[in-house]
């Protein structure tokens, strides 16, 4: 595929069209990626015991600040002059 | 016997006469997205992945949810920028070189149509299960034993399972005719049901392990989950591949693309709710599955099998109606299994509604490529859906569903889905790379390329494991995509190139008894179009074949292809005269003349369709030598002329370009030799152009006298079998004289040399498997200092090096293809 197959798809930018970017903080997903690798260890070491009930709470609220920092990201889409 | 074809230009397909409707909001596609994870993944699967990781079944869906995340984020970058029917299908094609986006399509087709197989078993299991439960017509499966169905009216449960399979199988190909709307709204009351009806399950589960009062068994809730991994880790790895295919219902997002209301905000982000509804729902599911299920008093030890705790074991066993059998323990008044029946049927309504769209998209994606019959991209001018694509893809669900045992495939799709996704990754990354500049994106994932290389490490590491843990599932799928390899090899990629060649307008044979033309002789210049059809006469004389006659008309970017005007009729004049010219000289000939914005394309495309062996250029020679190599494409200046370059790059065939005009009785031939396999089709280029008496002189420069007498003998060795600087050629017997010659100007020397000779040919330079150069600045700088007749020669490189050739600079070039 080919330059000439996107343009015959309508997907090419037009030179004077200003770029539309998701922009998503590096920073919270990061944090919120720590979280949940965090999460994941409390769950192996607790053994079924309570910490690893409290790493799947965990978890969940990590991939939530996840998920949200990506609709963020789609949601507050930047337009980027060339 | 001469034979004359005029076409007028074929116009392509117009985009709208293969476009679907766009009538789907993010609401819909969140839905759809929703609707074919939450499917027998959570039903089907959570007793079977139990067995393998134990509670650490939840920790599998856990990781799953962080590697689906990473993936999703991708699907959520690419999808917003390329939004079309096929979805990653259609981004390996930009994204992958060869044969592999036909690969994926193939793969994702089957693995979509085996999960929906998958989906309308688990409908059947599940229908039949109710009935025998709910209105006691008949007796359930006992779960001491794997496989067992029970009875239904005094008969196997399996027959009435099968016939309850196709019968929805078939509804759900006839709600998918009736158009995407009609699809999404079906499957829009379906999932939100399905949702509620779980959330129900999960509230009540929940209720039940906290008050932990279940069962007989007198296990806590902590017992139940302890040991964490009963497996180990390795337990976790399979089983997160064996329950992948509940993570892959996304990709259906970007499989509707082309017929989502504004896509470039609303796949990402339907992409996004889709995951943070499905990962909680699957982590709950699991949770309430293993720690509020009871083992019944007869099963436990030391009658039973199970200890008080092991209830992950017993879900196991039950396998697909082990989450209808948890929901019958712990919701009140015996609403469980009633409960559970319902969402499950719907569960894997949606998900099959969902599965068959996305296999019904890829197939039709694949065929508008003609990568697959071309009948499949067929769309109904009624309800502008995809009809031929979604019969054949219903028709493959349904057989899987009755034919194969669709828990034994679904591993097998598991790992094509993982592919699928790790090439899909990769394109990412090419397509970042290469297109990002040009491309209007939605949502760009961040770390860039961090997450997708994660996500391909993941994907490949636990597609391993299921080959380990599943060796059916590795013979699966080699033999699935050796399958399409073979398909794509006799059938896709011819179809595939003629669709997208460039258009033959005219064409006229001059053939004569069995003579095949495999010598491509492009000519757009009367001055030297005689002299070019006079050396590929004495070419194809020598290897016993015929001309193929070119003229490559260039039409301007700004105009269409039909467009030619006069351009025609006047190249059609140039190939008839060539055309006489071939007959004079006994050969046999076939003119085309070939229209294209780019000519030459023309060329690339006449040397696949008509497998030439050998292609004779004319050359200008060199306007402005470069003093470095900067690769043959791309190049800020090109190097033999921007046409040229780009024939040398893209196709592979012995190539000859002359300059000047031909000497009809050359005395002395000069060949500069270095390459011993170079060197040898430079001799037998001379041989092809000379005369009785010619002479071939091969000059072999060096910067020592010992060293190149030592290489001059080396070389001669490997032509002609011996080290003797005083030989003949083996064909006709020339007379060939090898010169070692010391200097450390080589290029002044050589052009000494060479002075007085009737024609000098120059061999290509040596190639390596990464690097297409087929000739470099010396061969240019040589050109210029010698004003004679010259030929550049160039022995193709073979079908696996040029493959690798451009596999290698396809990735590692940052330039689009043109």
């Amino acid at each position: 595929m080919s330059l000439e197959d996107l343009k015959s798809m309508g997907l090419l930018r037009e030179e004077t069209q200003s770029r539309l970017e998701g922009r998503v903080s590096v920073l919270y997903l990061s944090g919120a990626t720590v979280v949940v690798l965090v999460a994941c260890g409390m769950m192996i070491v607790g053994d079924g015991n309570a910490l690893t009930g409290w790493g799947i709470a965990l978890f969940l609220l990590g991939f939530f600040a996840l998920i949200g920092a990506n609709l963020r990201g789609v949601m507050k889409g930047r337009m980027r002059e060339d | 016997m001469t034979q004359a074809t005029e076409t007028v230009i074929p116009t392509r397909p117009r985009h709208s006469e293969t476009e679907l409707a766009r009538d789907l909001k993010c609401f819909d596609i969140t839905m759809v997205g929703v609707g074919a994870m939450i499917g027998a993944g959570i039903f089907a699967l959570t007793g079977i992945a139990a067995g393998i990781a134990g509670p650490g079944l939840i920790l599998a869906f856990a990781l799953n949810g962080i590697m689906t995340l990473c993936t999703a984020m991708v699907y959520a970058e690419v999808g917003s920028a390329i939004p079309g029917a096929g979805g990653g299908y259609l981004w390996t094609k930009f994204g992958m070189p060869g044969p592999s986006a036909f690969l994926v399509g193939w793969m994702d087709w089957l693995a979509h149509a085996v999960a929906g197989s998958l989906y309308a078993v688990v409908f059947g299991s599940y229908v039949v299960w109710g009935m025998q439960t709910l209105f006691g017509w008949g007796n359930p499966p006992t779960g001491a034993e794997h496989g067992d169905m029970g009875t239904l009216f005094g008969l196997n449960a399996w027959y009435f399972a099968k016939s309850l399979t196709v019968a929805v199988c078939l509804f759900f190909i006839w709600v998918n005719y009736r158009g995407s709307s009609e699809t999404g709204k079906t499957g829009n009351i379906i999932t939100v049901s399905k949702i509620i009806t779980i959330a129900i399950f999960i509230a009540f589960g929940l209720a039940a392990l906290i008050r932990g009062d279940i069962g007989p068994s007198g296990a806590t809730v902590s017992e139940k989950f302890t040991p964490f991994l009963p497996m180990g880790g390795s337990g976790v790895l399979v089983a997160m591949g064996i329950t992948f295919i509940a993570f892959e219902g996304y990709e259906i997002i970007v499989q509707a693309g082309e017929e989502v209301v504004e896509p470039r905000r609303n796949i990402p982000r339907a992409i996004f709710w889709s995951l943070a509804i499905v990962i909680p729902i699957y982590l709950l599911v699991a949770i309430v599955c293993i720690g509020a299920l009871a083992i019944p008093a007869p099963l436990l030890q030391p009658d039973g099998p199970y200890p008080p705790g092991q209830t992950w074991a017993y879900l196991s066993a039950l396998g697909e109606t082990g989450v209808a059998e948890a929901a019958n323990q712990f919701m009140p008044w015996g609403t469980g299994a009633l409960l559970l029946v319902l969402g499950a049927m719907l569960s894997t309504m949606s998900a099959l509604n969902a599965t068959t769209y996305s296999s019904t998209r890829v197939s039709f994606a694949m065929g508008r490529d003609r990568t697959l019959p071309a009948i499949m991209a067929t769309i109904s001018p009624r309800t502008r859906t995809p009809v031929a694509a979604l019969f054949a893809s219903g028709a493959l669900i349904t057989i899987v569903a009755v034919t194969l045992d669709a828990e034994k495939v679904a591993a097998a799709t598991c790992v094509m889905f993982l592919l699928v996704f790790a090439a899909v990754n990769l394109s990412a990354i090419v397509i970042r790379r290469k297109y990002s500049d040009r491309l209007q994106y939605g949502y760009l994932m961040p770390l860039y390329p961090v997450l997708p290389i994660i996500a391909i490490v993941g994907q490949l590491g636990v597609a391993g494991f299921l080959f380990w843990h599943e060796p059916l599932s590795m013979y699966i799928t080699a033999g699935w995509i050796g399958l399409g390899l073979l398909i794509y090899v006799t059938y896709s990629r011819k179809q595939h190139h003629d669709l997208k060649a460039t258009p033959v307008v005219f064409e006229q044979h001059t053939l004569a008894g069995d003579a095949v033309p495999r010598v491509l002789v492009p000519v757009a210049n009367p001055t030297n179009a005689g002299a070019l059809i006079e050396l590929g006469a004495r070419l194809a004389q020598a290897d016993g074949s015929g001309l193929v006659v070119l003229h490559a008309v260039g039409v301007p970017e700004q105009l269409p292809l039909s467009a030619t005007g006069g351009f025609v009729n006047a190249a059609r004049e140039l190939v008839d005269d060539s055309l006489a010219a071939a007959a004079a000289a006994g050969v046999p000939a076939v003119g085309l003349v070939r229209v294209s914005h780019h000519p030459a394309r023309c060329i690339i495309d006449t040397i696949i369709e008509r497998k030439c062996r050998t292609l004779i250029l004319g050359w200008t020679g060199p306007k402005q030598p470069r003093t470095s190599y900067e690769g043959n494409l791309g190049a800020k200046r090109p190097l033999l002329g921007s046409q040229i370059d780009r024939v040398l790059f893209q196709s592979d065939a012995n190539t000859i370009m002359l300059r000047g005009s031909l000497p009809t009785d050359p005395k002395r031939i000069v060949i500069p030799i270095v390459n011993p396999r170079q060197g040898r089709f430079a001799i037998e280029v001379a041989e092809a152009v000379a005369g009785e008496n010619t002479v071939i002189d091969l000059i072999h420069v060096g910067r020592e006298q010992s060293a190149v007498v030592a290489s001059a003998g080396a070389v001669m060795q490997e032509i002609f079998d011996s080290a003797q600087i005083e030989t003949t050629t083996r064909r006709r017997g020339l007379k060939v004289m090898m010169q070692p010659l010391v200097s450390v100007e080589v290029i002044k020397t050589i052009a000494q040399a060479a002075d007085g000779a009737d024609l000098i040919i120059i061999g290509g330079t040596a190639e390596t498997w990464w690097k297409r150069q087929a000739f470099t600045p010396f061969h240019a700088q040589l050109a210029s200092l010698f004003d004679g007749p010259m030929l550049l020669v160039r022995r193709r490189s073979g079908a696996a090096k040029f493959a690798s050739q451009l596999t290698v600079e396809f990735f590692a070039s940052k330039e689009p293809e043109q």
